[in-house]
């Protein structure tokens, strides 16, 4: 999985990451060296120019098809709707069965001055007569990435 | 207006599909009635909560409490940072208080950044859709926009005009010194900003400059984040047909910027006519969630649009909302163009007595007083036709006459519309038998004047059925016309008197069949929302539509039903009545008979009531426009038999297609299964 994700992010000159455990964002940063950023510490000008970013996620809705970002400043939601491709690795996660489960199961993640986002897709647009068009203001391409393992127990 | 109609449909048609798939929709849609309920019936101190959850997490809540003291809060806030250049994600309430035009005064540049918004700011105009603004423009228009105002050549192709539209805006959110946005919900509890986008324009926007402005009316405040999740179930199903929208984002107060320092955060919650809606006949407005699918489904705004159906606010929430924000003479402007169907209450995700709210807006304000002459004559029928039917080989040929056309001009109707022609009232001879198999009959107006036929072959049918039909001569009109016009008294005085007529006989066990849908959901919804009293209740409770009855005793194996006529197919029109309650038995009725069925797929048939009988365009001319849709369908229709159940849509009918249609009980013969 982890390969699969670096095969994806080496197409690209620049790659961003946010919200990623330590271990991940090392292991990332020494094999694409200097050209996978985290995107906590970079400026807005540098964020614009990268195309695609990889982030994580522990829940997911399963009624909308959802996985739940969140973001603990600007950065990271910057990060995560700017550049054209996201890449949303989960490996510890939890499968709520509808939006009110999972608000009811995850109250504690709605902390003080954080945006919780539940991405459902691409973004897209149905303005010009009604035709679907992906990719408007944020990604064009979205990618989950879901680590299952035998034993992994779905609440 | 076909791109209109084509739009709305789909938006409809994606809303059934998405709501067929919850599993429990009318328990989730009294959960979030009640939940909007309750915050309505304590926005005070939600409110309160709000502001102290915001002002913890370092953000500013301010009250406005009308429309200029909104806008003038948002400018002093850009002011303060010496702000020029804003970026806009789509707010119906920015719009309510015209808040786009006021700063542009002040010399700062608001660009919206939802793609439609955009190009309705682009092109000057307002929006013609609560959801989906531009939905009268075209790809062209689009392209052209783009072009004219931004200098960027590219071809009538959604697919690049978004492309190109993303390249153009995308500039202007990185440039832009500050971000302002509407709100779906606002969260008491944690002081939460929830926001429900496709574009990803409204998370992107405040994400990236230094100040950060929401505005939101007060009765945005549900309390607490599992509300906002119930409403959040409902809200994009209801609206587009998606179980949720791409980005459902809940901002909990000022977030981070890059250099560690919080964005400043402001929350202006509007007033603008809101508490004071509470405790008056406008407050069931308060719990919209802006959903459209009152919009979607309305016959008139299928026809005309936003822009002639509305004001800010446009469709039948509109008018509500108008009420609220302007007062009862601006909806009265354009309330005319409700037809009462009660289509729009019966789509409402949170519950809201849209169309019994809008007859209560008709009646009051003082601009409709000045009574039409048209208006006059058709809340006249009733009076009209008792003494006409006395006479009824006179009154036919002089209403056939040059003279008699020429009077009905000039009592404002139209004389393309056929005339109302009467026969001797309706009378059914008969002793009362026992309440299992004697029903009461509860004509209305055109089957006791116009063509009592219909009620001849409803005793017929029923008496071949073993059954018995009891007519109450003293019954009098059902009333719908006063409704449309805003004459409660009047609609009330009818109910009154239906009541001391047909209560009796529902005391003692009896019940109540109509032929007319109208008239059933006068009964039904009307009469109770009228005269608020047990009886009326326990009649809404024991009134049916004649098919029902029948159609019941179908189900139960003790009659049978044969075809009447020997043709093989019938096209069917549903009224919108019929629809609105839900009780639609005729399609069933004559399948079980052994027609094959067709059905038309209209909202409205376009005569809309006594509206298609005025003369001119908002009458007649645009009944015949509406219509449209309606003839296309019987015309392709391969048969020799139409059908209807509504008096009215049956003359729409042969004024548009110049057939006759027939009542459904005309084209049916009954027989018990054993003797």
């Amino acid at each position: 999985m982890i390969q699969a994700l670096l095969g994806d992010l080496r197409v690209y000159d620049k790659a961003l990451g946010t919200e990623l455990p330590s271990e991940l964002m090392s292991f990332f940063s020494g094999e694409l060296g200097g050209r996978f950023l985290n995107a906590s510490s970079i400026s807005l000008e540098e964020i614009e120019k990268i195309r695609v970013c990889l982030t994580v996620s522990h829940d997911l809705v399963a009624e909308s098809g959802s996985v739940v970002l969140v973001s603990r400043n600007l950065n990271e939601r910057r990060a995560t709707t700017l550049p054209d491709r996201l890449l949303i690795y989960c490996e510890n996660f939890t499968v709520h069965n509808s939006v009110r489960d999972f608000v009811a199961n995850r109250v504690g993640l709605f902390e003080p001055n954080t945006t919780v986002t539940l991405l459902s897709g691409p973004s897209r647009t149905a303005d010009v007569e009604q035709i679907l068009v992906k990719g408007v203001h944020g990604p064009r391409y979205v990618k989950v990435f879901l680590v299952v393992d035998s034993d992994h127990r779905f609440p | 207006m076909r791109a209109i109609r084509t739009g709305l449909r789909r938006l409809r048609k994606h809303r059934v599909e998405a709501l067929s798939k919850l599993s429990d929709y009318k328990g989730l849609r009294r959960a979030a009635s009640e939940i909007k309920d309750k915050a309505v019936r304590n926005l005070p101190q939600l409110v309160e909560r709000f502001t102290f959850q915001v002002k913890k997490q370092g953000g500013t809540v301010h009250i406005a409490s009308d429309a200029e003291q909104a806008r003038k809060t948002v400018l002093d806030v850009l002011s303060l940072h010496g702000v020029t250049r804003v970026v806009k994600s789509k707010s119906m309430t920015s719009e309510e208080v015209g808040l786009n035009e006021f700063l542009e005064k002040a010399g700062v540049e608001v660009v919206d950044t939802d793609l439609g918004e955009r190009a309705v700011q682009l092109s000057g105009e307002k929006p013609s859709h609560i959801v989906a603004p531009a939905m009268h423009l075209t790809r062209y228009d689009f392209a052209r926009l783009l072009k004219e105002k931004e200098g960027v050549e590219v071809s009538a192709d959604p697919e690049q005009i978004t492309r190109a539209a993303r390249q153009v805006l995308r500039k202007r959110f990185v440039s832009a010194q500050a971000a302002v946005s509407g709100a779906n919900f606002l969260v008491a509890e944690t002081g939460s900003v929830v926001l429900v986008t496709n574009e990803g324009n409204g998370r992107l926007g405040p994400s990236i400059p230094p100040v950060y402005i929401v505005i939101a009316g007060v009765e945005k405040i549900v309390e607490s984040l599992n509300d906002a999740a119930t409403l959040l179930e409902l809200l994009p199903r209801s609206a587009t047909g998606q179980s949720l929208t791409v980005y459902t984002t809940f901002t909990n107060g000022p977030q981070l910027l890059e250099n560690g320092t919080l964005q400043d955060f402001h929350v202006v919650l509007i007033d603008n006519g809101r508490f004071r809606a509470v405790g008056t006949l406008l407050e069931p407005a308060l719990k919209c969630i802006r959903c459209g699918a009152c919009l979607n489904t309305c016959p008139t705004f299928n026809v005309v649009g936003g822009h002639v159906f509305g004001d800010v606010y446009s469709g039948p929430m509109g008018l509500l909302w108008t009420a609220v924000t302007k007062g009862f003479d601006a909806a009265n402007e354009f309330s005319d163009m409700c037809i009462s169907c009660g289509l729009c209450s019966s789509v409402c995700p949170t519950l809201i007595p849209i169309a019994e709210t809008i007859i209560k807006i008709k009646s009051t304000g003082s601009n409709r007083r000045g009574r039409r002459r048209s208006e006059r004559v058709l809340t006249s029928v009733d009076s009209i036709e008792k003494y006409a039917s006395k006479m009824p080989w006179l009154w036919n040929n002089l209403i056939s006459s040059s003279l008699g056309r020429h009077s009905l001009s000039l009592a404002g109707l139209d004389p393309r519309r056929s005339a109302p022609l009467v026969s001797h009232r309706l009378k059914i001879e008969g002793e009362l038998g026992d309440p299992q198999s004697t029903f009461i009959y509860f004509s209305d107006v055109f089957a006791r004047y116009n063509e009592p036929e219909i009620g001849f072959e409803a005793q017929r049918v029923f008496g071949e059925a073993g059954l018995k039909l009891y007519y109450p001569e003293k019954q009098t009109e059902a009333g719908m016309p006063y409704l449309s016009y805003g004459m409660i008294e009047k609609a009330k005085r009818a109910a009154s008197k239906n009541l001391s007529v047909l209560f009796p006989y529902v005391q003692k066990g009896y019940r109540v069949v109509t032929t007319e849908p109208t008239a059933l959901y006068m009964l039904r919804e009307i009469y109770p929302m009228l005269i608020e009293h047990s009886s009326t209740n326990l009649l809404a409770k024991n009134s049916f539509s004649a098919g029902q009855t029948l159609l019941e005793r179908v189900g139960k194996g003790e009659i049978r039903l044969s075809k009447k006529f020997d043709a093989s197919k019938v096209f069917y029109h549903s009224p919108c009545h019929a629809r609105a309650l839900g009780v639609s038995p005729y399609p069933e009725l004559l399948r079980v008979a052994g027609y094959d069925v067709v059905t038309s797929d209209v909202t409205c048939c376009g005569i809309a009531g006594s509206f298609g009988y005025k003369k001119g365009v908002l009458g007649y001319g645009l009944s015949t426009i509406v219509g449209e849709e309606l003839l296309e369908q019987a015309k392709s229709f391969v048969g020799d038999l139409y059908s209807t159940d509504s008096s009215v849509c049956g003359v729409q009918l042969f004024d548009l297609l110049k057939r006759r249609s027939m009542h459904p009980l005309k084209l049916i013969r009954a027989e018990p299964t054993r003797f």
